[in-house]
């Protein structure tokens, strides 16, 4: 009984999403009784664009024309070959370093070759012409062949799988959700220490209240957390909220990532006579005698800060120490050691991430159904 | 336990070979129960090693190599029990379970170093866990559909070839929508909420992208008539090397090409 109930209420969803599909088709093909008998004698695959067609009155060889291009727009070789091109183009750009500065390549591969690279914008495939316009080609493809088999069905009264449809329809909004994302993102990284505070759009304001460093046994990174306390033009309450890695903030507008950690800081010296020197930043160095000191960085020494030093002989590492305020290393005297934890927070507005959740819905509601339907039948 | 589990499946391996060249196409009787052995040792390694952790062990080279032997394991021995007949013949099993003996004699190579370290902040995410986890059972079917295309190259009966199609299709049914959840839509997922970014080119990313486009190519090349039978065997077997350097190819070789590069 528990195995009829399951398949009884999945034959139920399975309706409740062709209804989906169906009403919508339905209705188009009521309103518009034209395209549906288009659509409905099966021979051209062509629904919508038929439709402006008529409306213009196109005729004789035009007509012809256009009707050849939605059906090639239609067809599913077309999208094997859009397919076959996007992957063999992907595939090479991986193998082609993306981004680099034009001298780059011209450094890199044979003049010719790198003069293809440059001509196409090989070197930012996936923003260039070449690849946007496969990929816009594709999606018109999906578009023509969504819409006609969903008003095809609807005019034929047939149930048909409507799984491929759910899934397709999904892609549809994924195009959608790129091209806001592409057109609409802001992104924003802040570089914090407890205490500091910042605007971040949208009418926020964001300080940050503290930081956490969470370590595992080894002293390898497990977390870090910033909480900070964020305000809203013209609201008075306070949202206090952790941030750590995988746990975003997300706000109406915006999200706020926990993106990186370091250490910033001044290191204070004095050299013989007393005076003070410019303070040295991690990988600067000096010499003494046949030794190179290189200046580290800081480390946490209990809850006080030191500054870490490598001493190398011919390229050889021979020496590593760790010196407080007091200490000497080589000529020098360290007067303080000013460091603070640094969060690195990314605030992202991105009016491409709603879509693009109901995009993986459909394509995983579709992709179920498309299976469970295949399984009833197999034909 | 993993050199055991490999040493199992190495032996699977021979026995449905031997029974192969006994040339009667008949199953043997215990090579999947072996193979269900190696995959409960295997399991219980990365059992093992997530209490070490404290969190699921699927996050190095080796540990991915160890899960996707396992994967492997359990949907051969699913399929020998409950697809009696349709094309999952011993050439089949027998293809397949050499595939997991590749996988776990990688993994006790020097290629996949097998040190236990706590996973890195990015990696602490559960969506990672999903996401590594099914895309490797998906890929456990790819490897059936690739070897089920391979022998479609090499036999010519037309029985035998529909029913090695019809296997190549319903592995690749099972497949393509379990990949699709785990690689992209959790892949997705995850990359977004560590790094902000649902998507942005990376060559694995990249990689998964063109094995999932070649799978598509393949479900979409069977609604095409003339493209039926050749064209889609080659392509099930072309998802199949993508899925492998997508795998391994972008881990070992594109790496070194950036590092010299
Ligand atoms: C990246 C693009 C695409 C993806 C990921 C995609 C995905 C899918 C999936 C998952 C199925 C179900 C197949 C199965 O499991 O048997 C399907 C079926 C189908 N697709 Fe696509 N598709 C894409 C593009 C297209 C395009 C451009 C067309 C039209 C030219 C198209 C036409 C069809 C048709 C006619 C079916 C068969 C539906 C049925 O069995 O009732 N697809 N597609």
């Amino acid at each position: 009984p528990d195995s009829a109930r399951a398949a009884h209420v999945a034959t139920q969803a399975i309706r409740a999403m062709d209804r989906l599909v169906f009403i919508p088709g339905r209705l188009y093909s009521q309103v518009c009784p034209f395209w549906a008998a288009y659509s409905s004698d099966g021979s051209i695959a062509t629904v919508l664009p038929w439709g402006i067609v008529s409306a213009v009155r196109i005729r004789g060889a035009a007509r012809a024309a256009l009707a050849s291009i939605t059906s090639t727009l239609t067809s599913i070789p077309l999208a094997l070959g859009l397919i076959a091109g996007i992957i063999v183009l992907a595939a090479l750009s991986t193998v082609v370093p993306q981004g680099m500065d034009p001298a780059w390549y011209g450094a890199h591969f044979p003049p010719l070759v790198a003069a293809v690279i440059r001509a196409v914008r090989f070197d930012v495939f996936f923003r260039s012409a070449v690849f946007l316009g496969l990929a816009g080609l594709l999606v018109l493809n999906l578009g023509f062949c969504t819409v006609t088999r969903v008003v095809r069905r609807a005019a034929r009264h047939a149930p048909v799988r409507v799984g491929p449809d759910l899934v397709h329809l999904g892609l549809l909004v994924l195009a959608v959700s790129g091209i806001a994302t592409g057109l609409g993102r802001r992104e924003q990284t802040l570089a914090m220490v407890e205490g500091d505070a910042a605007g971040i759009g949208s009418g926020y304001h964001l300080a940050l209240r503290s930081l956490q460093f969470l370590a595992y046994a080894d002293g390898s990174p497990r977390d870090w957390i910033s909480t900070v306390g964020i305000t809203r033009e013209g609201r008075p309450e306070v949202v206090v909220a952790p941030i750590r890695v995988n746990h975003p903030l997300r706000l109406p507008g915006i999200t706020v990532y926990q993106s990186g950690w370091d250490v910033s800081g001044t290191l204070r010296l004095r050299d013989k006579s007393g005076a003070e020197v410019t303070p040295p930043q991690p990988g600067d160095y000096f010499r003494v005698g046949d030794s190179v000191w290189v200046f580290a960085g800081f480390q946490r020494d209990g809850t006080a800060w030191s500054a870490a030093f490598n001493r190398y002989e011919d390229r050889e590492l021979v020496e590593r120490r760790s010196v407080r305020p007091g200490d000497s290393v080589g000529p020098f005297t360290v007067e303080a050691v000013e460091a603070h934890d640094r969060t690195g927070l990314k605030v992202v507005h991105d009016p491409g991430l709603a879509p693009f959740l109901a995009a993986l819905l459909l394509v995983t509601a579709g992709m179920s159904l498309t299976f469970l339907q295949k399984r009833r039948d197999p034909s | 336990m993993a050199t055991v589990a490999l040493v199992i499946v190495a032996a699977a391996a021979v026995f449905q070979a031997a029974f192969l060249l006994r040339r009667e196409n008949r199953r043997d009787p215990v090579s999947h129960w072996m193979l269900a052995a190696a995959a409960v040792l295997l399991l219980l390694t990365l059992a093992r090693r997530s209490l070490q952790i404290r969190f699921a062990a699927i996050t190095s080279t080796y540990e991915a190599l160890l899960f996707f032997a396992a994967a492997l394991c359990v949907v051969l021995f699913i399929l020998r029990v409950v697809r009696r007949t349709q094309g999952f013949s011993p050439f089949v099993l027998f293809g397949a379970t050499v595939v997991a003996v590749g996988l776990l004699a990688l993994s006790s190579s020097p290629l996949a170093p097998p040190g236990i370290h706590p996973p890195i902040p990015a990696l602490r995410s559960y969506w990672l866990v999903l996401h590594v986890a099914l895309s490797f059972i998906g890929e456990a079917f790819f490897v059936v559909s690739f070897v089920a295309a391979v022998a479609w190259q090499v036999v010519r009966e037309e029985d035998r070839r529909a029913e090695l199609d019809r296997l190549v299709a319903a592995a690749i049914g099972v497949g393509y929508p379990v990949f699709t959840l785990g690689a992209l839509v959790f892949g997705a997922i995850w990359a977004e909420t560590a790094w902000g970014a649902w998507w942005s080119w990376d060559p694995k990313e990249t990689w998964a992208l063109v094995t999932w486009l070649v799978y598509t190519a393949y479900l979409h090349s069977r609604l095409v008539k003339s493209l039926r039978g050749q064209v889609s065997s080659w392509l099930a077997i072309a998802g199949f090397a993508a899925t492998a350097f997508t795998f391994l190819g972008v881990n070992f070789l594109l790496a070194g090409l950036h590092s010299y590069g």
